[in-house]
């Protein structure tokens, strides 16, 4: 365990090493979409594309899963189904998550299936749907400011320049990668296009614009215009998500259900953004039928109750706002409504933490611990956990 | 008055034999009349109107937006004044658009946007991220 946890540590400081050193290189025409800046809690919640899950490889009963958003293979079979006027129509689909699995005991063996779905009850979350944030969007003095300039700078240059000419068509060309071009620094644009745009943007009282261009001449306008897109995505990550779950896992030898799970589970992110960290608090509670073991034959007749709020620590690259370390602590009530096994406590206490670690983009490690008060024993998981947004095109 | 060498440039600009005979007829007319009357150099009056005579088209603007619901999206395009807008995906056309015009484009959406134009113009087709956006459709 100890040497697992030691690997997947040195494995994850590597590659934030490795990255960083790409980091001057990479910045500047890295676009992050509200997926790559979720947390991996939310991710396991629920799945924007697909998941594939090893998870508790450490543990005794290990599971290989895969959860799927059903409207996003609808998608990629069919891209049309993307476009704006359709894509409402899968409003319902969007907010489901399907999944099934293979038990596996210590030696790998095959210890049953397992498949479930989800729904998300409330999801404030979607970017794509929040009127909100539509309405914030581009309301910064900034991208108010460039929308202002583009007519009167495209009017210079086409007052100056008679129609035709090479020089008309070059400058025409230059106002495109001022506004657009994610990999140029204004400051290395033709000095004469420099010139007339400050000079626009001073003439237009561009106040934010003027002084940027002038003082800061080291920076992309493209760029820096999301910044206040990516800040308004982040304050939605904090927004409430309630989903419901049903799931099941059959016997290894028969098709008939071991155990099924009623989960409900709420996200919400709790106090001032920051942008190295934020919390999140995670309620989720389940009511599990299992087989009675005591009695003869097999039947769902033990139930179980567990209750286990805990809050997620989300840790973010202040560069990129990407949450890369991950901490939750939770504690762990349960009830068992049922007959009670010799030696077995109606109910029980458990202290539970995760922590995950973002390996690459969509690779997380999730270690999970768990400690038992009343017996002082300590258990460990590792898991692997594979979130993709889309199947590669080639 | 002392006679002078009068050199047109006329740059990267193609001219049909149709066109160029008009041009140069335009000038001549001119200088052998307006001038003399004047004594002062002319406008370009018949030279704005021999480019004129290059056909303006209609140029159709297509905006598709993805991942998004309809509504959380807009655009607007203007030339030569006219602004017209889209608050989904769809289309926009403009008349007498001439070369070397630009129609300016800005908007926003909260999901992926394609926009391309149907005559030749630099760029042809622009994609963006979630966000704002603006660039300009400089025809060719």
């Amino acid at each position: 365990m100890k040497k697992g946890i030691f690997i997947v540590i040195a494995l994850h400081l590597l590659l934030q090493l490795q990255l960083s050193g790409q980091k001057n290189k990479t910045a500047i025409n890295t676009i992050l979409t509200a997926d790559s800046l979720a947390s991996g809690n939310l991710k396991d919640l629920l799945s924007s594309f697909f998941q594939l899950s090893f998870n508790k490889l450490t543990g005794p009963s290990k599971e290989l899963n895969f959860q799927s958003n059903p409207y996003a293979l609808i998608a990629r079979a069919n891209p049309s189904a993307a476009i704006d006027t359709n894509y409402v129509k899968y409003k319902i689909l969007r907010k489901f998550n399907f999944g099934f699995g293979l038990k596996m005991d210590t030696s790998y063996r095959f210890n049953g299936f397992s498949s479930g779905i989800k729904y998300a009850l409330i999801n404030r979350r979607d970017v794509t749907t929040s009127q909100t944030l539509f309405d914030n969007l581009g309301t910064d003095q900034l991208n108010q400011e460039l929308v202002s300039l583009q007519n009167p700078l495209s009017d210079t240059v086409e007052a100056r320049y008679a129609r035709g000419s090479a020089e008309r068509t070059r400058y025409q060309d230059l106002i495109n990668e001022f506004f657009t071009d994610t990999t140029k620094l204004f400051s290395k644009l033709d000095p004469v296009f420099q010139k007339i745009v400050i000079e626009v943007a001073e003439a237009a009282k561009l106040k934010q614009i003027s002084s940027l261009l002038k003082t800061k001449p080291d920076f992309n306008i493209r760029k820096k215009s999301q910044e206040y897109y990516s800040d308004l995505k982040n304050e939605l990550q904090k927004k409430l998500l309630w989903t419901i779950s049903i799931s099941d896992t059959t016997y290894k030898d028969q098709f008939l259900f071991s155990n099924i799970v009623l989960q409900t589970e709420l996200l919400k992110g709790v106090g001032k953004s920051k942008p190295g960290a934020n919390w999140e608090l995670s309620i989720p509670a389940s009511l599990n039928f299992l087989d009675d073991t005591l009695r003869t034959g097999r039947d769902l007749k033990r139930a179980v109750f567990s209750f286990d709020p805990g809050i997620n620590l989300v840790i973010r690259d202040k560069s990129n706002k990407q949450s890369f370390l991950e901490f939750k602590f939770s504690g762990e009530y349960r009830h068992n409504f049922h007959q009670l096994y010799p030696g077995e406590k109606r109910d029980f206490i458990n202290f539970n933490g995760t922590l995950r670690i973002r390996v690459i983009n969509d690779i997380w490690i999730p270690l999970q611990f768990k400690y038992d008060p009343a017996n002082g024993n300590v258990f460990g998981f590792i898991s692997a956990k594979l979130n993709f947004n889309g199947l590669a095109k080639k | 008055m002392a006679s002078k060498k009068l050199t047109v440039n006329l740059g990267n600009l193609n001219l049909t034999e149709k066109e160029y005979k008009k041009l140069m007829a335009a000038i001549h007319k001119t200088v052998s009349g307006e001038l003399r009357t004047t004594g002062l150099p002319p406008k370009n009056k018949k030279t704005k109107k021999a480019l004129a005579a290059t056909a303006t088209v209609t140029a159709t603007i297509s905006a598709t937006f993805t991942d998004v619901n309809p509504g959380l999206s807009e655009l607007s395009a203007r030339h030569n004044n006219v602004t017209k807008k889209l608050t989904q995906s769809g289309t926009l056309r403009f008349d007498g658009v001439l070369s070397g015009d630009s129609i300016r484009i800005q908007g926003k959406s909260l999901g992926k946007s394609a926009i391309s134009i149907d005559i030749p113009a630099n760029p042809p087709q622009k994609t963006f991220e979630p966000g704002t956006f603006i660039f300009n459709f400089n025809i060719r």
